[in-house]
């Protein structure tokens, strides 16, 4: 089984680009390859969102520029014990 | 009258190895709107420099009842982990600020529940100081004034002249 969102993070990865051109610093609402809509922040993509739609059915994401922007970093070793 | 600005002290009685403080985490929710407060609970945070995003393991995840609502990849010592949980939450800093509406990556974690990374470091001025071998740990928000070692030693030299 695929993990949830999946779908819509694939989408989101390949129109990231474009996302990242023309709506800088907003928010992107995606439901399967479908945009729900932008928004300024979290709070304003929820409240728009979470009347219609369950909360974990929708990814919601920040658009910054750059292919690396969204990748988390934790440098400190022994932190994040993935096996 | 002095900008209103909200700060943190923790003095230790040695020399700190990491920075460990409590913080407060609820699912986000905006308090300005009023509506019922969903539960907040505390935990032991590490705040993480090397850290360039928030995280929080599965067990506050599931302590808040936290549902997924995007995915990031995260890089670290052991690799490029895909497909991480990241969630939206209110979270409390031990200066009484709320972030609110904060993504927060959910990592497996060695000994803490919360990490502060970078993101929510960067709102305010940090600072660790270690004078007589008792290390300081302080944060503000916002931000309200450079810290400048090598201008400040540099003034003094230039006033003793």
């Amino acid at each position: 089984m695929s993990a949830p969102l999946r779908q819509e993070y694939e989408h989101f990865q390949t129109i990231h680009e474009d996302l990242a051109r023309e709506h800088p610093g907003e928010y992107v609402a995606i439901k399967g390859t479908q945009i729900l809509g932008f928004y300024s922040d979290y709070m304003a993509a929820a409240k728009a969102l979470y009347l219609e739609h369950e909360q974990g059915s929708v990814f919601i994401q920040e658009i910054r520029a750059g292919t690396e922007a969204l990748v988390g970093i934790i440098h400190t070793p022994g932190l994040v014990t993935f096996e | 009258m002095i900008p209103l600005q909200f700060n943190y002290t923790k003095k230790y009685g040695g020399v700190a190895r990491s920075l460990i403080t409590p913080c407060a985490v609820s699912a986000s929710w905006d308090p300005s709107e009023g509506g019922p407060e969903p539960a907040e609970v505390r935990y032991e945070c590490l705040w993480d420099t090397g850290a360039t995003v928030s995280a929080i393991t599965k067990r506050v995840v599931t302590d808040l009842g936290l549902p997924t609502e995007a995915l990031v990849p995260i890089r670290h010592a052991g690799g490029v982990s895909v497909d991480v949980p990241q969630h939206y939450v209110n979270l409390q800093l031990p200066n009484g600020v709320v972030i609110v509406g904060r993504p927060v990556a959910q990592l497996p974690l060695a000994n803490y529940d919360v990490i502060i990374g970078m993101d929510i470091i960067s709102l305010g001025d940090f600072a660790v100081t270690n004078f007589n071998g008792k290390t300081t740990f302080t944060f503000r928000i916002p931000s309200v004034e450079e810290f400048d070692f090598v201008a400040d030693f540099d003034a003094k030299n230039a006033s003793q002249e």
